[in-house]
């Protein structure tokens, strides 16, 4: 089962809202595969989904790309991965087959693509463009039940960004 | 192979100036000399290209003069740009600077932005750089006009040779200060840092070639480095020797404790690992409601089902059963697959305390002990543990990205506050011992393998362990053969498609290679 949308995005700010909106409604157990260039507004979205997830404000929410690895505490746990340099054994040795199996957390993947096809099946994928200086296109595709009928929430939510 | 960090480095080259009297001019034109022989080797044609050597006024600065002296020599045309007035270089990075004026080499200084603005069209013409800005000693944030600097030379994409160090790594915890030059390739002096090493200073470093520059084996052994990256040679010491007349019982005997109902698989794997890694002897104890599960997956271990509690986990009901079957066994491997239930933690702890042989305990099994650290304190014997970062974060209640920020250090601090050998898995694997030494793996693992490779590896140890290796040196070679067997594998079979298991089956030609090689 897949489903997808289109919302737009005119600033920082705004990305910052959509990612508050993902991080309000995000259930134990949601999956969210993050794409964008680099400067796409991937860490605005990833700080919009830590405060929508009640991560307090001291907690400083940047990119995992020396880490591999942020843990951010809020009302569900937040994981926030980034894959770009690790293959093979390593996967397994940061650790992250068992946070994708920590069913009561919220995941936020980049360079997902990077797992094996079977860890990910369920999932929704959030996809930015960048289409102007500050214009961006955010593209959302669920990947089964549980993902779809958060999308259509997300859906509703963002009603007045969707693009038609 | 040593691993120093600066204060360690810093220390060698003043002993061997003060102590030893070989005079700082002679370690910096070996530095200066090897690094040209690194750039010769690395771009043959270089004699037809355009040079840039970005400098500082410190003694990096002055090894990229002694690089510029040289290149100038095979008449490459090289232009020395110093970010720093001329009149603040000082001592032997001077007096090679001054060396450079009766050889016609241009020195241009750019101290500011304006003149790094005016300089730019010029030094875009470089078709190689040398980056001599910042060594090793850098211990504040690069920014403004250092910032620009290094932001510029990295968007010119020339191929960069860094002198001992990017300029803006940090040599100690290999994270960016700021800016970093991006490099194609590293020529540092003596040892490896450990900026050069751990990630993503790796990425950062380029190919890395070491250069030795006299520093006396004696002053190195009395600053006496700490760390240290695993090679052949010091896994082919630890190895047991085998003989031609031995017989099962000489490889020690395993006990292996998991496994629940529904994570049958890991403690399978950790059987398997510690077969091939060649124990004689494996003994699995098990819930029993997996027993046949195991005894059709690892056909060679003889099994012992213990009776389980009604949701089909070990708890402390089977610990006499389980300390009876300890009689005999040289290691006990505890935790893949054992679950994390309130009852088997009570079980787990209470075989820690009572247990007289090492112990490798992994996954659930440190879980189960995460708010119980005092336990490794009351231990009779030595144990290992092998967590990965989340699994840490649990043992010590620090964020994970703390944890990755500071491998070397948090395994180190870890394993001496509880006497325990602490393998903290992850990109750049780092074995921490209790006497506060520490090794790296830099196995590189390209393959995409599945789950279940940590449950070998603690097999694997485990079955080091049983064979008469110290636990460091189990630990130390389990995690090295563990990694060369994958690389083996990827080589072989390709990135997709190979199991855990085939990374044990993999074992026994990896350490007949080391054997024989």
């Amino acid at each position: 089962m897949r489903k997808h949308i289109l919302v737009t995005s005119s600033s920082f700010e705004e990305t910052f809202d959509i990612g508050y909106a993902i991080g309000d409604m995000a259930m134990p157990g949601t999956m969210l595969g993050l794409l964008g260039d680099l400067g796409s507004g991937k860490t605005a979205l990833i700080q919009g989904i830590a405060r929508g997830l009640q991560v307090p404000e001291n907690y400083y929410v940047t990119s995992p790309s020396y880490t591999l690895v942020n843990e951010y505490p809020g009302r569900l746990h937040l994981f926030h991965i980034d894959l770009y340099r690790l293959s093979g054994v390593e996967l397994e040795d940061i650790g992250i087959y068992d946070i994708l199996a920590s069913a009561s957390s919220v995941v936020a993947i980049e360079w997902a693509e990077r797992l094996p096809e079977h860890c990910l099946v369920e999932f929704l994928e959030i996809n930015i463009e960048i289409t102007g200086e500050e214009t961006r296109k955010i593209f959302f595709t669920a990947h089964g039940n549980q993902h779809v009928q958060f999308l259509d929430r997300i859906e509703n939510r963002l009603k007045e960004k969707l693009w038609h | 192979m040593y691993l120093v960090n600066s204060s360690e480095i810093q220390e060698m080259d003043r002993e061997t100036i003060e102590s030893f009297g070989l005079p700082g001019m002679v370690l910096m034109e070996n530095a200066g000399r090897g690094a040209f022989g690194i750039l010769q080797k690395t771009f043959p044609d270089i004699r037809k290209k355009r040079v840039g050597v970005a400098s500082g006024r410190g003694n990096n600065g002055g090894d990229g003069f002694v690089i510029a002296r040289y290149l100038s020599g095979i008449g490459v045309k090289a232009t020395v740009y110093l970010f720093a007035q001329r009149s603040s270089v000082k001592g032997d990075a001077a007096t090679n600077l001054n060396l450079l004026d009766h050889l016609g080499v241009s020195v241009r200084e750019i101290t500011d932005k304006t003149s790094l603005l005016q300089n730019q069209d010029e030094m875009s013409k470089n078709e190689i750089w040398v980056d001599a800005i910042f060594g090793t000693g850098l211990n504040s944030e690069v920014k403004d006009f250092f910032k620009m600097v290094i932001d510029f030379l990295n968007s010119l994409k020339r191929p960069i040779v860094s002198v001992d160090i990017p300029s803006g790594l940090n040599a100690d915890t290999a994270m960016p200060s700021g800016a970093v030059i991006r490099a194609h390739t590293t020529v540092t002096f003596g040892f490896p840092k450990t900026g050069h090493i751990l990630f993503p200073g790796a990425d950062f470093t380029g190919n890395l070639e070491i250069i030795d520059i006299g520093i006396p084996p004696h002053i190195v052994q009395k600053i006496g480095p700490k760390n240290s990256i695993l090679t052949d040679e010091t896994i082919k010491k630890f190895l047991p020797p085998r003989k031609l007349t031995s017989h099962k019982g000489t490889y020690g005997h395993v006990l292996v404790v998991a496994g629940s109902a529904g994570k049958a698989g890991a403690a399978a794997m950790t059987g398997i690992g510690a077969l091939r890694s060649g124990a004689g002897l494996v003994t699995m104890a098990i819930p029993e409601n997996i027993n046949s599960i195991i005894q059709s997956q690892v056909l060679e271990a003889m099994t012992v089902p213990l009776e389980s509690h009604k949701d089909g986990f070990l708890d402390e009901t089977v610990f006499d059963a389980i300390m009876e079957q300890l009689k005999g066994k040289k290691c006990l491997a505890i935790g893949p697959g054992i679950g994390t239930a309130i009852q088997t933690k009570e079980l787990v702890l209470k075989i820690l305390q009572n247990v007289c042989v090492p112990v490798v305990l992994d996954a659930d099994g440190l879980n189960c002990m995460a708010n119980h650290l005092e336990v490794l304190r009351h231990m009779k014997s030595q144990a290992v543990l092998t967590p990965h970062p989340g699994e840490m974060s649990r043992l010590t209640g620090e964020a994970i990205s703390d944890i990755q920020r500071d491998r070397i250090g948090c395994a180190r601090r870890f394993s001496q506050a509880h006497k325990v050998h602490l393998v903290l898995k992850g990109a750049r694997t780092v074995i921490a011992h209790p006497d506060g030494t520490v090794h790296v793996n830099l196995a590189a693992n390209p393959g995409m393998a599945t789950g279940g490779m940590g449950d070998v590896l603690t097999g694997i140890i485990s079955g080091l362990i049983a064979q008469g290796l110290t636990p460091e040196a189990a630990s130390c070679s389990g995690v090295y053969l563990h990694g060369k067997s994958a690389d083996l594998l990827s080589e072989t079979m390709g990135r997709y498609g190979f199991l855990a298991s085939d990374v044990a089956s993999t074992l026994p030609s990896v350490i007949k290679n080391l054997e024989q090689g």
